[in-house]
């Protein structure tokens, strides 16, 4: 295993991580009037800083920000909340899944196959 | 742990809810007593807990660390005039035959008690997320 893919995948769980965090706060604030959603966002930086190399890569942190007054995004809707949880949660399975076949294959290199 | 304990903030505030609206509903047909005081029909108010300055601010950064979740900020009293009905039979009545009930907006509170339900189950679901998120990075290194 490369160590940029065990590095891209840890940042992934980060912000995933991150992303949940904010989506339960949202959710707990369903009911309270004038509430503005709290957004992650991490994968373009991400993406960009995979080109650059591990140290960019390293350098990436997952940016929270309140959705602006006046968007339609700033109106909290709680369907949409439930989705981002859940498809938070599978996709941080989906992440965790690839770095344990990568390291799999990394204790296999070491071991032979016995 | 942080988003389950975020979770967790909002059932207890969700059931307080529930509980002062099953407190009003429970007192719609009780008159005033003795004392001549009516129960009045209360109402709990929430709001994000610790950020809310930051809440305030508009599209502003916010510190993952310091989101606590919700939290009750106070309960009020409505302050609507009784509801006066003539009873003169009544032991709680007065010179003039009326008792006096309180002013519960039955439908208002039937309402409160389903949205709160339904939050309270977004937030179970919630927590239920983040609980699989935190059971699957245990399997992170665990030969399958």
């Amino acid at each position: 295993m490369d160590n940029t893919s065990a590095i891209l995948m840890i940042k992934a769980l980060d912000g995933l991580y991150a992303r949940s965090v904010a989506t339960a706060q949202n959710i707990a604030n369903a009911q309270t009037p004038g509430y503005r959603p709290l957004r992650v966002t991490f994968e373009q930086a991400l993406a960009d800083a995979a080109a650059k190399g591990d140290a960019a890569i390293a350098a990436v942190e997952p940016q929270v920000e309140r959705a602006a007054a006046g968007t339609p995004d700033a109106e909290l809707r709680i369907d949409l909340e439930m989705g981002n949880a859940a498809g938070t949660a599978g996709r941080y399975g989906a992440v965790v899944d690839i770095l344990n076949r990568e390291l799999q294959m990394q204790s296999l290199a070491i071991t032979g196959s016995n | 742990m942080q988003a389950m304990e975020i979770s967790r903030t909002a059932l207890d505030v969700e059931w307080r809810r529930i509980e002062i609206a099953s407190q009003n509903l429970a007192n719609i047909n009780s008159a005033a007593g003795p004392s001549g005081a009516v129960y009045r029909a209360r109402h709990l108010l929430s709001g994000p807990a610790g950020d809310f300055a930051s809440h305030l601010e508009n599209g502003s950064a916010a510190d993952l660390h310091a989101l606590r979740g919700v939290a009750v900020t106070g309960i009020v009293e409505d302050n609507a005039p009784p509801r006066l009905v003539h009873e003169p039979g009544n032991p709680a009545a007065d010179a003039n035959g009326m008792v006096a009930y309180p002013a519960i907006d039955h439908a208002q509170e039937m309402l409160t008690l389903v949205q709160s339900s339904r939050v309270y189950e977004a937030n179970v679901v919630a927590m239920n997320a983040a609980r699989q998120i935190y059971t699957k990075a245990l399997e992170i290194g665990r030969h399958s």
